[in-house]
Parts: C-alpha cells; structure tokens; sequence
C-alpha cells in the first residue's frame, strides 16, 4: 500500500485491464463435454453402491468415487492450465452447493430406498440416473453462471 | 468480484499494469497454470517470471511446484492478503474514477 501519488488518468485504463483479464479467464474457462457427464456417472455409482449394502461394494464404490474425481479434476487442470473451487465466493457457488446438495439427497434416497423398503432395485437405477442427470444440470449451470460473472455479465 | 469488498487502498505493488493483470486473471481462479499467465500477459516467461517474483516477494502469491514425473508444471495462485490486496486496490480505482466522473 501506498501514499504515492499516481497518474489519474491511467485509471480508467486500469479497470478496463481488470475487465479484460477477467474476461479471458472466462474464455479460458472451456469445461470438456464429457466433464460433467463422467462427475454424474461417479456420483451414480456412488449411490448404487452405497444402497447395495455389500460391504465390499460400498468400500469400492467409495473408493472409485474419490479417485474418479481426482481423475476428473487432474484432467481439468492439465486442459484448461487453471483450476476454480466451486466453494470460491461467487454467485456460481450456489450451483456449486446445489450439486453436492443433490449428490447427498440423491445418494442417502437410495440408501434408505434399498435398505428399509422392498423397492425393486431397478429404481435404485432408476434414482443414480435421476441423480446423475441433476449433476450435469447443476455443473452445466455452474459454469454459465461463473463465465457471466467474470464477463461482467451479472 | 463478489465477496466483501475490503477497504479502498492504492496498492503500488499491484498498479503496474502487467501485475495488475496478473492479479485480476488469479483473482478470477483458484489458482492458475504459469503457462495460462504468460499466455494471457502475451510476453516472455521472464518477463512473467520477474513480475510474478515481486508480487511473491511482496506476499501477495505463491507458487506450487507439484512433483511427479514428466515436466513440472508451476502453478500460481494468489494468498488471502493479495486477494484482499488487489481487490481493495480496485476499490480505490473505482473509487478514484467515481470522484472524477462525479467532478
């Protein structure tokens, strides 16, 4: 920080500098297709094997679920050379929420489903797709609304 | 931005308009890839790398240098005291060129 004084009238170009490096952020910002399609799936599986009540099942399915994201985010930082927290303030973080509202819901509806009712478990299935489905949407929607804001769009 | 905005304060260290750029591309990421700043600077890697060495030196960054094999990619991101820096910084800006439209 300082007291110096400085040009004024630089100022304006100044602001327009942090306009257009956050705009380049945004177009850096390409999420591959297959992204969020492949984060749905995990979190389908997850759930299925959550509600299978195997317990090898269960530690499996953890387990890809981790390492599949870790997959997923390592390949996002290698392709784009940047990587952003859902969680970092913004108005893209409520859909940030939202997914990992919608993977818990998801997840612990087919576990009760499977282990306390006599639901056939086709509709486990039938939930994981559902639940995968809400993933993309909410990803998809999370990257709209982070690109607008840094475009200045919001 | 979208967080609390700190209070307006002109940031020396930040106002050169290649670290200001720098400032404003980490302060829209987590953290960014060296090669993603060069890229978007448009000048060499040792032009990126003296302007990136200030603001560490000054606290406001800090490097990664994930290892493993293959090429050892740096990555960059920006600490709490330099997002908290150059977002007063554009405060005080904005702030300047509020005065100014106002007069």
């Amino acid at each position: 920080m300082s007291d110096a004084p400085h040009d004024l009238g630089h100022d304006d170009e100044s602001l327009a500098t942090v306009a257009a490096a956050r705009r380049a952020a945004a177009d850096r910002l390409v999420t591959p297709w297959w992204y969020h399609p492949v984060l749905g799936v995990l979190f389908g599986l997850y759930a299925v094997a959550l509600a299978s009540g195997e317990p090898w099942l269960m530690v499996a399915g953890i387990v890809v679920f981790f390492a599949g994201v870790g997959l997923l985010v390592w390949s996002y930082r290698r392709l784009t050379g940047m990587w952003i927290s859902g969680y970092q303030p913004g108005p893209a973080s409520r859909w940030a929420q939202l997914m990992g509202v919608v993977g818990a819901l998801g997840s612990l509806a087919a576990m009760l489903l499977a282990w306390y009712t006599d639901v056939a478990f086709g509709w486990i299935w039938v939930i994981a797709a559902a639940l995968a489905l809400g993933v993309v949407v909410t990803g998809r929607q999370y990257d709209r609304v982070l690109r607008a804001d840094l475009r200045g769009e919001l | 931005m979208t967080a609390a905005e700190p209070a307006p304060a002109f940031d020396d260290v930040i106002h050169a308009p290649l670290r200001l750029r720098t400032c404003a591309f980490l302060d829209a990421v987590t953290s960014a890839e060296f090669g993603a700043v060069r890229d978007l600077l448009g000048v060499a890697d040792s032009v990126v790398s003296k302007h990136v060495k200030v603001l560490v030196d000054a606290g406001y960054v800090e490097l990664e240098k994930p290892t493993g094999r293959g090429r050892v990619r740096t990555w960059v991101h920006l600490t709490p005291a330099g997002r908290a820096a150059y977002r007063g910084h554009v405060a005080a800006l904005r702030g300047i060129t509020a005065a100014i439209d106002a007069d």
